[in-house]
């Protein structure tokens, strides 16, 4: 049902509810997407800054999951980590479809959103996450925040280019050297 | 592991998200075709993905699961997002096709959009929308007159807003299908979906009645402003209640470096008045016009000029006026009016 409440579900616990689905148990699908609703439509919501395109995403997104939960392999991904690609591809091909967005059309209230995710609760850390925000850890700082504000925001070279008042070869030039060193620094 | 360095930039930029329109196209087409590229896309979105933790969520609108239990009971595709158009080819006219709509109702009330998604025609045979004379507050304006000029630019509006209905995007979609669903509600019930007939139709209709309140008289205008058939449109829709003014861009490129201002020219002033740039996104909000009184507004006349971007640097149009138009009003079609 719609209204109903989230439940905090495990990873394992969301690995049965995808393969259920997969299997076309509609009543795992319910439950999955009550679990998962919130988190993903924060996720795009943050990329398209529109509610009229962030539900239709949504709708996209989870019926990809509901036909494709099939294709969810738990040994390359997590389950949220398999969904949350799912919406932001989406999300991202209408952010760009849709033209660029102009920084400073943005409405001042999207501003005021921090550039720094929510403080989390310790449980919430993954080993993953943990590794992976050392690695961003040692990052320069300004590299650091084109990296998440990319992730976070949607935000392409060009949008990046204007916010850090830097060119687009240099933002480029920079995002290539942060993935790569990312990628050596966790080494997987 | 690392094939190239250029290729897993390129799958991690992907998953970042950093990559324009036609790179993104493009990598998709490796995914689908390369299943080692495939594989170092996939890592990428595990290694990243980590990151949706540090996202705050936010609960979506409770239609929405309706939505998709709908769309997935009827087979309804997902469409691919590149392969729209943007001003797809005219569709015939269909018999309302239930598309199902991008927004949940409360939050398309308290947005800006609504001006417009009551401006556009329903997906049913439209009923054309009949212009009236400027603002009286009669519930119901007479009959249209032969002003051939701006009936015209209503028919031109009405026959756009029947093309972009065929993008399925975004609001007007959303006006379209929930008008098209509950006037076929009342005229031929039979044309529903199974899917669709039980309750998820109670709620649309709920969405109308909401719409209707927000504007019970007949106060919406609009403009469309526009050369010709093939160049750059812009249509506002004015809501006098909450005095905002919605722009709606359609097939305007950007050009680089340039960038659309928005005037208000009036007798009333001595030079135009900017009421701000226009967005990129397909429509702009200009909350500006509440500080123009109602006559202002109705009598002036509305002008886009390119400028550098950033906007005119003087606070006057620097650059060609590339269009202008007054708003007319338009009533709200009838919901409960049968088509003949």
């Amino acid at each position: 049902m719609a209204g109903a409440q989230s439940e905090v579900l495990t990873p394992a616990d969301l690995v049965e509810l995808i393969a259920a689905v997969a299997k076309g148990d509609d009543a795992a699908f319910d439950r999955l997407y009550a679990a998962t609703r919130a988190k993903l439509y924060g996720v795009v919501l943050r990329i398209l800054r529109r509610t009229d395109l962030a539900d239709e995403v949504m709708q996209d997104t989870y019926l990809r999951i509901w036909r494709n939960a099939g294709e969810f392999d738990p040994s390359r991904a997590t389950p949220i980590t398999w969904m949350v690609a799912i919406a932001r591809n989406r999300a991202l091909d209408v952010v760009r479809k849709k033209g660029e967005t102009s920084i400073e059309d943005e409405a001042p209230a999207t501003e005021a959103v921090s550039e720094e995710p929510t403080p989390l609760a310790r449980h919430e850390m993954t080993d993953q996450l943990r590794r992976l925000l050392a690695c961003l850890g040692d990052l320069e700082e300004e590299r650091r925040r084109l990296v998440l504000l990319a992730y976070y925001s949607g935000w392409s070279r060009e949008q990046l280019s204007e916010k850090f008042e830097t060119p687009v070869n240099t933002v480029k030039t920079w995002l290539r050297r942060s993935l790569l060193q990312i990628r050596e620094c966790l080494g997987s | 592991m690392i094939e190239s360095p250029d290729k897993e930039v390129l799958a991690a930029e992907y998953v970042l998200g950093t990559l324009g329109l036609a790179e993104r196209v493009q990598v998709q087409q490796m995914i689908a075709s390369d299943p080692v590229f495939a594989s170092i896309v996939r890592d990428w979105e595990r290694r990243l993905g980590e990151l949706n933790v540090l996202v705050t969520p936010v609960e979506p609108p409770p239609a929405i699961l309706e939505w998709i239990k709908a769309r997935h009971a009827s087979g309804d595709p997902i469409r691919d997002v590149f392969a729209e158009e943007p001003t797809p080819a005219p569709v015939a006219e269909p018999a309302p096709t239930i598309v199902p709509p991008a927004a949940e109702p409360a939050t398309i009330a308290s947005d800006a959009d609504v001006p417009l998604a009551a401006a556009v025609p329903p997906a049913v045979e439209s009923p054309p929308i009949e212009p009236a004379p400027p603002p009286r507050l009669q519930p119901v304006p007479p009959a249209p007159e032969g002003e051939t000029a701006s009936t015209a630019q209503i028919i031109a509006l009405s026959r756009r807003a029947r093309r972009w209905r065929g993008t399925a995007l975004a609001i007007t979609a959303l006006a379209a299908a929930f008008a098209g669903l509950v006037v076929v509600r009342e005229v031929q019930p039979d044309l529903m979906p199974d899917p669709l007939k039980p309750r998820v139709v109670e709620k649309q209709v709920e969405v109308i009645k909401t719409v209707e309140v927000a504007s019970p008289r007949p106060a919406q205008y609009v403009a469309v402003l526009q050369r010709d058939a093939a160049s750059p449109a812009f249509l506002l829709t004015f809501d006098l209640d909450k005095r905002t003014l919605t722009v709606r861009t359609v097939r305007a490129e950007r050009q680089p470096g340039k960038a659309y201002e928005l005037w208000l020219v009036s007798d009333r002033f001595r030079s135009p008045r900017s009421l701000g740039l226009i967005g990129n996104e397909e429509f702009t909000q200009r909350p500006q016009l509440a500080n123009y009184d109602a006559i202002t507004i109705n009598r002036a006349t509305y002008a886009v000029s390119l400028e550098p971007e950033g906007g005119s640097p003087t606070g006057a149009p620097t650059g060609p006026v590339l269009f202008s138009g007054k708003l007319l009003q338009v009533t709200p079609p009838t919901f409960a009016a049968p088509s003949p």
